[in-house]
């Protein structure tokens, strides 16, 4: 049953999802306004493609995380991720109208995707090394959301291994080739299922298999390399109890 | 026995899949079989979910900013082109307008101007009453004079055709043409014209009664052009030139204003 639409037609306001399932994911259906009402992603998209900035904007805010942790895993710099991800809303907003249907969320990762691939491409024509790069703590770890990585022990050793850890999944992530990198992140990291991972990268689901199973091989292998990092639960090569 | 890194590539590919539950069913099967007879295999199995599993626990990143776009971002500017433009000819229209005002009220405007010629064909006529008393001039003089003023009382009181306006400075000057009229035509000496036009101003009639006893002789024509041009109030340019101007800016200014009113209603 389609969402009911209220006043004209819902152009003179948002349509509300009125059959909402609580289990379901809000973010794949509907948008929370800022009152407290669902708004429905279509609508807002169908605004978008009428020029309506606000309700892109909307969009923008419901996608922004998953697009930047796409963007960071992909281009292992914050600023390099951000501005990727910039640009990426940028050329959403330009070309939402070629958008025709089908999964937002998608297309749009797919966006972001391609602007982290011209931006390595820049990267490739002018290369350059920030001074963050050169520091062996290139990051803040203040910006980690949580640390799922290993027990949940407390105290700073801890914490420093599993900062270490993360940081030694990251150069092994950066070490793919770009095109094994996004299936992987997007895949292992994300947990999008193979069709949606097949759009956003826009190969066919045969290619995102194949390109899956090497960069996991690969990353197998570079992991190897700072096994003493990992916890016992994550030991390769038969030594792990999983 | 394989090594897990010695696995052939479609091998490494269906583990990989397996893992992700994205073989069918027939092909699980077999390599399930497969799977319970080879410890390399097995192996490589254990691994591949090891590295999937560590993947997955990486932490998620904060976005460091909001990411919203703004107008400018995406190259949408503001339509306000019109209102300064607008704003600041209704400035000039209204300083313009407030000007032709200000000019009118320092004796060009068309009001007094108006006020002057109405008033003077009496103020002929005086003079010619006056010039009677003192036997100077004849009655057909002053029915000459009263003739040459009719017309003039007419175009101040109304405005003045387009043929005439050429002749504004002659119009402006009633009791000069009168004069003009009477010195030419009866001989007599006529009575000086700047006197006529002080009285419309100081509205005294007996200030010129000195000068017109005392001079006995009338003035030559380039005498009274002369004194015509010395004369503090009169105006220098034709009446409805300053009306005109003050109805196009006044018109101007206001039609302006609503354009800007309505200019940043819409841009607001």
């Amino acid at each position: 049953m389609p969402p009911a639409i209220f006043g004209d037609g819902g152009r003179s306001g948002p349509r509300i999802c009125p059959n909402r399932i609580e289990a379901e994911p809000l973010a794949l259906h509907c948008v929370q306004r800022e009152d407290g009402a669902d708004m429905d992603e279509n609508a807002l998209i169908e605004y978008a493609q009428a020029g309506d900035l606000d309700a892109f904007n909307r969009l923008v805010l419901e996608y922004q995380s998953r697009a930047y942790n796409l963007a960071y895993r992909m281009m292992n710099d914050p600023d390099a991720a951000a501005d990727a991800t910039q640009e990426a809303f940028i050329a959403a907003y330009r070309n939402i109208k070629r958008f025709r249907g089908g999964s937002f969320r998608a297309w749009l990762l797919r966006i972001v995707t391609n602007a982290c691939y011209d931006e390595f491409r820049r990267r490739k024509r002018r290369p350059a090394t920030s001074l963050e790069d050169l520091s062996p703590e290139g990051e803040d770890p203040g910006a980690l959301e949580m640390e799922p990585l290993g027990t949940r022990e407390d105290g700073p050793e801890h914490s420093l291994e599993r900062s270490e850890l993360v940081q030694a999944i990251e150069r092994c992530l950066e070490n793919l080739p770009a095109e094994f990198r996004a299936v992987a992140i997007l895949t292992d990291v994300e947990g999008y299922p193979y069709e949606d991972v097949s759009a956003m990268v826009g190969s066919p689901v045969g290619t995102v298999k194949s390109r899956l199973a090497r960069a996991r091989a690969r990353m197998r292998d570079c992991l190897r390399t700072y096994r003493e990092l990992l916890p016992l639960v994550y030991r390769l090569n038969g030594e792990a109890v999983i | 026995m394989k090594n897990s890194e010695q696995l052939g590539r479609r091998d490494l590919e269906r583990i990989s899949a397996y893992i992700d539950g994205m073989l069918s069913r027939k092909q699980s099967a077999r390599l399930e079989a497969r799977l319970a007879s080879d410890p390399g295999l097995q192996r490589a199995l254990e691994d591949l979910r090891a590295t999937r599993l560590m993947l997955r626990q990486l932490p998620s990143r904060k976005a460091p900013r909001s990411f919203a776009l703004t107008p400018e971002m995406v190259g949408i500017t503001a339509r306000r082109p019109s209102t300064p433009v607008l704003q600041m000819a209704t400035a000039i229209a209204t300083l313009v307008f407030f000007s032709t005002i200000g000019l009118g009220l320092l004796g060009g405007s068309p009001a007094p101007a108006a006020m002057e010629m109405a008033l003077a064909p009496p103020e002929a006529m005086l003079m010619a009453d006056e010039l009677a008393e003192t036997g100077l001039p004849t009655d057909e003089g002053v029915a000459e004079m009263a003739a040459a003023a009719e017309p003039l009382e007419s175009a101040a009181g109304t405005e003045a055709p387009p043929e005439t306006l050429g002749d504004a400075p002659q119009l402006t000057e009633p009791g000069e043409a009168a004069l003009r009229a009477m010195g030419e035509e009866s001989g007599t000496p006529a009575a000086e014209p700047g006197c006529a036009v002080e009285k419309v101003s100081d509205e005294t009639p007996g200030a010129c009664e000195e000068p017109l006893a005392a001079e006995s002789e009338a003035p030559a024509l380039d005498e009274l052009e002369g004194e015509h041009e010395t004369s503090a109030v009169e105006p220098l340019r034709p009446p409805w030139l300053l009306g005109a101007a003050q109805a196009a800016s006044g018109m101007l200014a206001a039609v302006l204003l609503i354009l800007t009113v309505r200019a940043r209603r819409r841009s607001a």
